[in-house]
């Protein structure tokens, strides 16, 4: 108990001890590290937060999502309504709604401004049984699964054809696709760079403090208490970083909120915009520092190595 | 303690170190190396502290062979000896306290236990009014016994010690041999190297003589004068 309270208070001493010596020591140095981390981070986690806000303003949206059925003609309304009550019980549709051909005729003849009689006359109306559905989120939000219900669909014998509005939702998931790709590849492409800077920030202090490793080396100091001091400058790096993106984020995110909304209200939707919450900063701030930990631990390693005493 | 079994030391660019070299330190030994300059005193100690390997032969430190020792062995090897450099091997951007209790402070020691001990050593060496002093506000004997007070500051078994009083006046390394002594009457095996003849007649020991990489004299200090 002792040795382990003697073991924090030492590490505590040493982060401080690190921050005095290593991070706040080479200022410029430490500032592009810090930029390049913050930089990282800051790309994902904005994607991250818009798509996370886009899906849920227009999770509520229906106009033109819907797939309309159009039964056979001599489908009769009790058979009509057994397959709409079938489709609203699969778990993949969200609502399903009867329209007969009655209700098809009313509607169609209100939108005339004339009475259904005046239409039709004495013949038999001509329209089929319909029904519209909506389909679920994890369906709409994937073109293959959507293309598989409307396969089922088309494959029932009372069916005659399946029309699908799915136009607004292919433009959003092709738009959301390249994003979601673009985005990958900068913050590869980032990663990169961190991993590099990191690797270069980190040998160039190895290499600051030759002397002084050589010397460690010497009266028997081990490998990982040399690296140490290292690896608590990954950690504040990593952790810096991460604070440096969190703010640029949100100024980021709540200025590009104002100018989304303008848009949004063309499509009759408002975006209320959510930044990263508890659980995701934590997570956040827990991968950048461990990460900045690692590749300084695997960099210190490498570098020292490379020193031996005369 | 120590042993060499027919040691030779061939450094890469083909210098020829050592040659065949046969010796045995016992446990609490007191043993001079001396030898010309370029005879091969440093390299000799550098093989005991594998900061060299040897080229042929096998080397034994407490019975155990450490001429293949792998790289995560050196540490524990290399604290269990006080190593003196010719040239003082401090850290310049700590101080003498803080260069003093390296060697404890890398075993796990809180700074409160190691400094009561560093105080003792520089008391020792005659330094401890210098304790927050940087190592280049020092002179170069200073220096030196600052290397001293860090080679003896954590008990090791054995001292290895390269021309610790190269620097020093006649009266300083008097001071220093009779630490060296001390330490010796405690238990503790010491091997030193100087060429300072009239130095060590002043307190015969054992002297291994080197010559151009051989061992040439492995005896009494008074019979090889
Ligand atoms: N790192 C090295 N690389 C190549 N040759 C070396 C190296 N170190 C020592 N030598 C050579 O090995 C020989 C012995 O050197 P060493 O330093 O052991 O002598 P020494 O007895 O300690 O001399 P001095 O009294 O001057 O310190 C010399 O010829 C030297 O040039
Ligand atoms: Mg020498």
């Amino acid at each position: 108990m002792r040795s382990l309270i003697g073991f924090i208070r030492r590490n505590v001493r040493d982060i401080h001890y690190v921050y005095n010596t290593l991070v706040s020591v080479n200022f410029t140095g430490t500032l592009l590290a810090i930029a390049v981390i913050a930089l990282t981070l800051t790309i994902p986690s904005i994607f991250y937060v818009f798509m996370q806000n886009f899906k849920e303003s227009t999770s509520d949206l229906t106009i033109g999502r819907n797939i309309t059925i159009y039964l056979k003609n001599d489908v009769d309304s009790v058979v009509a309504f057994q397959i709409k009550d079938d489709l609203q019980s699969d778990d993949r549709i969200k609502s399903a709604e009867l329209i007969t051909k009655d209700d098809g005729l009313k509607s169609f003849a209100s939108s005339m401004g004339i009475s259904e009689h005046e239409v039709m006359g004495n013949a038999e109306n001509p329209l089929p049984h319909a029904v519209v559905l909506i389909p679920s989120e994890e369906v709409e939000a994937s073109t293959e699964n959507l293309d598989l219900l409307v396969k089922e669909i088309k494959n029932n014998k009372y069916v005659e054809m399946v029309r699908v509005d799915r136009d607004w939702f292919k433009r959003i998931n092709s738009i959301t696709d390249a994003m979601r790709y673009i985005t990958a590849v900068i913050a590869a492409i980032l990663l990169l760079s961190l991993v590099f800077t990191l690797i270069n920030t980190v040998s160039n202090r190895v290499l600051l403090h030759r002397n002084e490793i050589e010397v460690m080396k010497l009266v028997g100091a081990t490998d990982l208490y040399i690296i140490r001091p290292y690896v608590y400058l990954g950690m504040w790096l990593g952790f810096l970083g991460c604070f440096v993106s969190w703010w640029l984020g949100t100024i980021v995110i709540f200025s590009t909120e104002r100018y989304l909304n303008h848009v949004a209200e063309a499509y009759g939707t408002h975006i209320i915009f959510r930044g990263l919450n508890f659980r995701e900063l934590l997570m956040m701030f827990v991968m950048s520092t461990v990460m900045c930990m690692l590749v300084s631990f695997i960099s210190a390693r490498s570098s020292i190595n490379g020193i031996r005493p005369q | 303690m120590i042993e060499f079994k027919s040691v030779s030391k061939i450094y890469q660019q083909g210098q020829i170190a050592l040659q065949n070299i046969s010796f045995k330190v016992n446990p609490g030994e007191f043993v001079y190396l001396t030898g010309h300059s370029g005879a091969g005193k440093t390299s000799l100690l550098q093989l005991i502290a594998v900061i060299e390997r040897a080229s042929i032969g096998q080397i034994l430190f407490n019975e155990q062979d450490i001429t293949d020792i792998s790289l995560k062995n050196i540490p524990f090897l290399r604290r269990r000896i006080g190593m003196i450099f010719q040239d003082h091997h401090l850290m310049m951007n700590r101080t003498v306290a803080e260069n003093v209790a390296l060697p404890l402070l890398i075993r796990d020691y809180t700074e409160e236990e190691s400094m009561d001990l560093v105080r003792q050593v520089l008391d020792k060496v005659g330094l401890r009014h210098k304790e927050e002093y940087y190592p280049y506000c020092l002179s170069t004997g200073e220096q030196q016994r600052v290397g001293i007070a860090r080679a003896i500051v954590a008990h090791p078994d054995v001292i290895l010690a390269d021309e610790p009083t190269g620097n020093l006046d006649k009266g300083l390394s008097l001071d220093i041999l009779d630490l060296f002594e001390m330490l010796h009457q405690d238990g503790t095996t010491v091997i030193m190297a100087s060429h300072d003849i009239d130095l060590l007649a002043t307190k015969p020991h054992r002297t291994l003589v080197l010559n151009r990489g051989h061992l040439v004299y492995d005896g009494e200090f008074s019979q090889f004068r």
